[in-house]
C-alpha cells in the first residue's frame, strides 16, 4: 500500500470515511494509544502539578484522550476538519483547533510545558499547494513552536520519515531553530514495530533517551560477549601462531575419514600418507 | 473554545507583529456561550497562573459578564478560594461555541471564525 502522503494533501485525505475508521478500529487506536503512552513517557514531566500540553496532528483526539487520562490538560490542533468533527463527537477534554502547522504555531512564548505530535510531522515534507516549499513550512513551524514553549520543556513526534533525506531535513530545521536533541529508535531491528520519535528540546541540553530494542540484558550481554569473542580471534590469526599450517597430516587424515563415511573411494592410510617431501631446488 | 486556549493565542499574520493579542471575542448569537462542567484542579490552576495574561483575561472575563476577578493577579500560593472557583469556572468551564476572533492590531483587523467551538486559524496563501 502506498503511503498516505502520496495519495493526497492530508485536509483531503483525512475524509469523512477516513476520520470515521479512527472511531471504530481498534487497532488503529491501541496503536495510536501505546504510542502517545511512549511519547509521553519520552516528555519526561514534572510529577509535581498536571501540565499544559500541544499536541500537533491531534485528528479525533485519540492521543488527547491518553493525555487527559494521565491528568493533563492540552489543546489540540489539525488541518483535516473532518478529523475535528470526529472528536467534537466524541466529546474529548482538549480544545481543538483547526489549523496548519505549516503555517507556524500561534501561541504566545513559554506557553507549553511540553509537544506531543503522533504520526504528523512526514505531512510537513509535502508540498501539496503551488505555494508551499517544505523547507521554508519546517523552518516557520519549529521557529514558532520553539517560542512557544516553556525554557526545558521538550517536544516528542512520532513520525514515518520516508527517506534518510527527510530526516536530515527535519532534523536539520529544528536545529536551526534552536532545538537541541534528536531521534530516538524503538525496536530498530523489527519492520513492524520499529518506530521514530523525534526528541526535541527548547533551551536546554540534555542527552537523548536510549530506543528501545525489545532485547532482554541478559540478550544484550550474550550480543557484546559474541563482539569481543570475534575481535579476540581476528587477532590472533593475524599472528598466525593457533592455526595449523595447511594439509598437515592430521587435516589429511580428517579429510580422509569424512570421505569414507560419506562412501567415497578413498586410498588406505600408510606410512606415506601426507608425508613431508624433500626439499626441491 | 475555552478562556483558557483563547489566554494564549495570537494573530498570526505574517504582517501582523505587534498589538496583536489578545483577539477581541464578537459573539455571533445570545447563546453562542455553553458550560461544560468539569472538576476542579487547583494544582493546574496554580501552575499556569504566571502564564495567563491577566489584564487581558480579566478585560474578556469582564466584557462577556463571566464573574468578577481581582485587579491584580493572585499570588499562586495563597489564592483564595473564590478566586480558584472563579478562575476554574472561566478557564475551563466557560466554552465559546460561536463568535468572530478579531485582531485587536487596527491594521491588520483580520477576524478568525470559530464555528462549534473550534476556531479556524487557517491562513491564505498572502497572509503566510
Amino acid at each position: 500500500m502506498s503511503r498516505p502522503e502520496h495519495q493526497a494533501p492530508p485536509e483531503l485525505f483525512y475524509s469523512a470515511t477516513e476520520a470515521k475508521k479512527y472511531a471504530v478500529n481498534s487497532r488503529m487506536q491501541s496503536i495510536q494509544t501505546s504510542m502517545t503512552q511512549r511519547a509521553l513517557e519520552l516528555l519526561n514531566l514534572s510529577a509535581d502539578h498536571p501540565s499544559y500540553l500541544l499536541d500537533i496532528g491531534c485528528g479525533t483526539g485519540l492521543s488527547g484522550e491518553e493525555l487527559t487520562e494521565n491528568g493533563h490538560f492540552w489543546v489540540g490542533m489539525d488541518i483535516s476538519p473532518h478529523m475535528l468533527a470526529q472528536g467534537l463527537d466524541r466529546g474529548v477534554e482538549g480544545d481543538l483547533l483547526w489549523h496548519d502547522m505549516g503555517q507556524g504555531v500561534m501561541f504566545r512564548p513559554g506557553t507549553f510545558d511540553g509537544v506531543v505530535s503522533i504520526s504528523a510531522l512526514q505531512w510537513l515534507c509535502n508540498a501539496d499547494k503551488s505555494y508551499h516549499v517544505p523547507k521554508q513550512r519546517l523552518n516557520k513551524f519549529f521557529t514558532t513552536l520553539y517560542s512557544a514553549m516553556k525554557r526545558g520543556a521538550r517536544a516528542v513526534f512520532q513520525f514515518y520519515p520516508e527517506t534518510p533525506q527527510q530526516m536530515e531535513l527535519i532534523t536539520q530545521s529544528a536545529m536551526k531553530a534552536g532545538f537541541t536533541g534528536g531521534a530516538v529508535v524503538d525496536y530498530p531491528n523489527s519492520t513492524k514495530a520499529k518506530k521514530i520519535f523525534l526528541c526535541l528540546f527548547a533551551g536546554v541540553g540534555a542527552s537523548v533517551p536510549k530506543g528501545l530494542d525489545g532485547m532482554s540484558a541478559e540478550e544484550k550481554k550474550f550480543q557484546s560477549v559474541a563482539f569481543v569473542e570475534r575481535a579476540k580471534s581476528k587477532s590472533t590469526r593475524k599472528h598466525g601462531s593457533d592455526r595449523g599450517s595447511v594439509k598437515s597430516k592430521d587435516w589429511v587424515q580428517a579429510k580422509k575419514e569424512r570421505g569414507r563415511k560419506q562412501g567415497k573411494d578413498v586410498r588406505h592410510d600408510s606410512k606415506f600418507t601426507a608425508r613431508n617431501r624433500k626439499p626441491k631446488f | 473554545m475555552k478562556l483558557l486556549t483563547h489566554n494564549m493565542i495570537q494573530c498570526h499574520v505574517a504582517n501582523c507583529k505587534s498589538h496583536n493579542f489578545p483577539l477581541k471575542i464578537v459573539l455571533a448569537e445570545e447563546n453562542s456561550i455553553e458550560n461544560e462542567e468539569c472538576e476542579m484542579n487547583p494544582d493546574f490552576i496554580r501552575h499556569m497562573l504566571p502564564k495567563l495574561e491577566w489584564s487581558a483575561l480579566k478585560n474578556t472575563v469582564d466584557s462577556l459578564g463571566l464573574g468578577n476577578l481581582p485587579e491584580k493577579v493572585p499570588s499562586p500560593d495563597n489564592i483564595p478560594l473564590e478566586t480558584l472557583a472563579v478562575l476554574h469556572h472561566v478557564l475551563l468551564e466557560v466554552d465559546v461555541k460561536n463568535c468572530q476572533l478579531v485582531c485587536p492590531n487596527e491594521e491588520c483587523n483580520r477576524s478568525y471564525p470559530v464555528v462549534q467551538g473550534i476556531p479556524n486559524l487557517l491562513l491564505t496563501k498572502d497572509e503566510v
